[in-house]
């Protein structure tokens, strides 16, 4: 039967004729949203992990085993745990990017873009945000590039959606006095109130990896003191100076990604760097995980790899990825997440946030409008 | 099931019945929409007349005026000859419509307030010889734009469209503009050095491919969403 011949079908049939219209006319009412069960088990707690481990086979007995078999089966036992430990991984507070992410997880990961995109922004949202949406999570933002004056500001701004230049020179902005109120706010309530849940470190403590790890270590204690994971920030993976010399800086950019990488692992935390970009060839559309300065080791050693692009922020006038705004001229940008390399997801695709410079704050928007929007008119 | 024709008798019953469609109305609608997929004529350029239709005429309509005055006597847009447009997905802006409003965002008293336009993309139409030539001229100067150059270009172009994908051919003219933005060239007024261009610029093509979405959005399901929009504005 030809697939005309069953629709007519249906339409001479009552009954599915009516279940069919309503269906077809209902097709786009929204989905409804199904149960959330993630919340009834707490991952960090001993004994509920214990209850969702694989119990081992009843003819296994580990007293008979040989001290080989012992190994594997404390290994296994182990993974089963840890994984297990691992939860949902870290909220980045964007639902989009928790879903693509399965939520933020130990290891390295790279955040890597041209110069005037939002990529400092964009991190120094999620670091302080992690501390903000997870009761169990501490976020540390590393700024090699700017004083922590220039830094704090900017968070304030993304959260209470005043402009930054409001925090960082209120002198300016003394007749507003909602503006003032809500700075003043901000400070209390965005940067106080949080102090067991975000830090800012710029890069008068930090000369080198050697120190950099050193105050990583130290907050990793501290958040173990205080039963937090610990989520660290860093602008920029480029900044990092590394105590010994090289020969030549193909040898330093080889040896950096290994140890950061190393380091992430080992302490089992994740650690995302900004990362500068190198020219773009011309017939590229999008820069690529291999446009990343010295790419070759980085990328090799990276479990996450996000390829930001802000169309307006490089070719402002001729950009088709963009939002309006009746309070600001002309094209706002929208910053593109691409995900280049991702070891802890099968995610491979692009995620898209709205970007309020002015306020230094993203709304995850729409994947499939800017998906289709890409090299539109 | 005829995705196509369930789409064609989905978007006429929320058109034009109020979402209450009867039987006999729905066997028409399926009969037209039958002989029009067969001369050649493709769902959403049935979709999208009809929304114009709603927008003209409003719901009030009978069923044989529709069909008639839309599609009776006209050539289904990939039959034309002059056109360069075959039924396949193009990735190029001058070859697909999306619409010109974005979503807007304002920042009022610390909320964000967000306005966001129902959304569509779909291939052109229609694509002639003239449409490309005009897209390639665009991009040369125009102290080097004269008579002689244009009608050279035509016949160049008219060539190429023959062993060429249009899709292709424009991200190659792009690629080269790309150039002559940074410097690299000037964009050449002979549109014979498109042939040097084709292999960078068919590695420009597939990056933009890799990137964009491949899925389109039917035109008449953002109309209708723009239809309740405006219903629900104006019950408020």
């Amino acid at each position: 039967m030809s697939d005309t011949e069953e629709l007519e079908d249906i339409i001479n049939n009552d009954d599915e004729f009516d279940a069919w219209i309503e269906q077809a006319l209902n097709e786009d009412k929204d989905d409804v949203e199904e149960e959330d069960k993630s919340d009834e088990i707490d991952y960090t707690s001993e004994e509920e992990i214990e209850e969702l481990l694989v119990k081992p086979p009843s003819d296994l007995d580990i007293e008979d085993m040989h001290p080989l078999q012992k190994e594997m089966f404390k290994n296994i036992k182990t993974m089963d745990k840890s994984s297990w430990m691992r939860g949902e991984g870290i909220d980045t507070q964007y639902p989009k990017l928790n879903e693509k992410l399965s939520g933020i997880q130990p290891g390295l990961a790279l955040l890597g873009a041209h110069s005037n995109t939002g990529k400092t922004s964009f991190l120094m949202s999620i670091a302080k945000g992690v501390g903000e949406v997870n009761d169990d999570v501490y976020g540390l933002y590393i700024g090699l590039d700017d004083p922590f004056q220039d830094i704090l500001p900017r968070i304030v701004a993304n959260k209470q959606k005043i402009p930054i230049n409001a925090i960082r020179q209120p002198a300016s902005y003394i007749e507003w006095d909602n503006l003032i109120e809500k700075r003043n706010e901000g400070i209390r309530d965005v940067l106080y109130n949080n102090i067991d849940s975000f830090k800012v470190i710029d890069k008068n403590n930090i000369k080198n990896l050697a120190q950099l790890k050193e105050v990583i270590k130290e907050h990793y204690n501290y958040c173990d003191e205080i039963g937090k994971k610990l989520f660290v920030a860093i602008d920029s993976f480029h900044d990092i100076e590394i105590e010994e010399n090289f020969r030549t800086s193909d040898e330093k950019w080889n040896e950096l990604p290994k140890r950061l990488s190393d380091f992430a692992d080992n302490m089992e935390i994740p650690i995302w760097c900004t990362a500068e970009l190198k020219k773009t060839d011309f017939s590229k559309f999008r820069p690529d995980q291999n446009d990343i300065k010295f790419a070759s080791k980085i990328a090799f050693e990276a479990k996450l790899i996000l390829i930001l692009y802000n169309e307006v922020g490089l070719e402002s006038g001729d950009a088709s990825i963009y939002y309006t705004s009746d309070q600001f001229p002309g094209k706002m940008p929208v910053l593109e997440v691409r995900f280049e390399k991702n070891k802890l997801s099968s995610y491979k695709g692009n995620l898209y946030y709205e970007f309020i410079p002015q306020y230094a704050h993203f709304e995850e928007s729409e994947t499939e409008r800017y998906d289709s929007l890409l090299y539109s008119d | 099931m005829s995705v196509d024709i369930e789409d064609i008798l989905i978007c006429y019953t929320k058109l034009f019945s109020n979402e209450d469609i009867d039987k006999d109305l729905a066997k028409q609608v399926v009969k037209y929409s039958k002989k029009l997929l067969k001369r050649g004529w493709k769902e959403d350029q049935i979709t999208r007349r009809l929304c114009m239709y709603h927008k003209k005429k409003g719901n009030d309509v009978e069923i044989n005026n529709v069909f008639g005055n839309l599609f009776s006597g006209r050539t289904p847009p990939l039959k034309k000859d002059d056109n360069l447009i075959e039924d396949k997905r193009y990735y190029h802006k001058e070859l697909t419509n999306t619409p010109k409003s974005r979503r807007n965002i304002n920042v009022r008293d610390g909320n964000i307030e967000i306005d966001s336009p129902p959304f569509y993309s779909f291939n052109r139409e229609e694509y002639t010889l003239d449409d490309l030539l005009k897209y390639y001229m665009s991009k040369v100067d125009d102290d080097l734009i004269n008579d002689r150059v244009k009608k050279y270009n035509r016949k160049v172009l008219s060539n190429t469209v023959e062993v060429r994908d249009l899709d292709l051919i424009l991200f190659t003219i792009d690629y080269m503009e790309k150039l002559s933005k940074n410097s690299v060239m000037d964009f050449p007024s002979s549109a014979s050095k498109l042939m040097n261009n084709f292999q960078e610029g068919k590695k420009y093509y597939k990056n933009v491919k890799n990137n964009i979405s491949d899925k389109l959005h039917p035109f008449y399901k953002a109309y209708i969403k723009m239809l309740n929009r405006n219903e629900g504005d104006s019950n408020e």
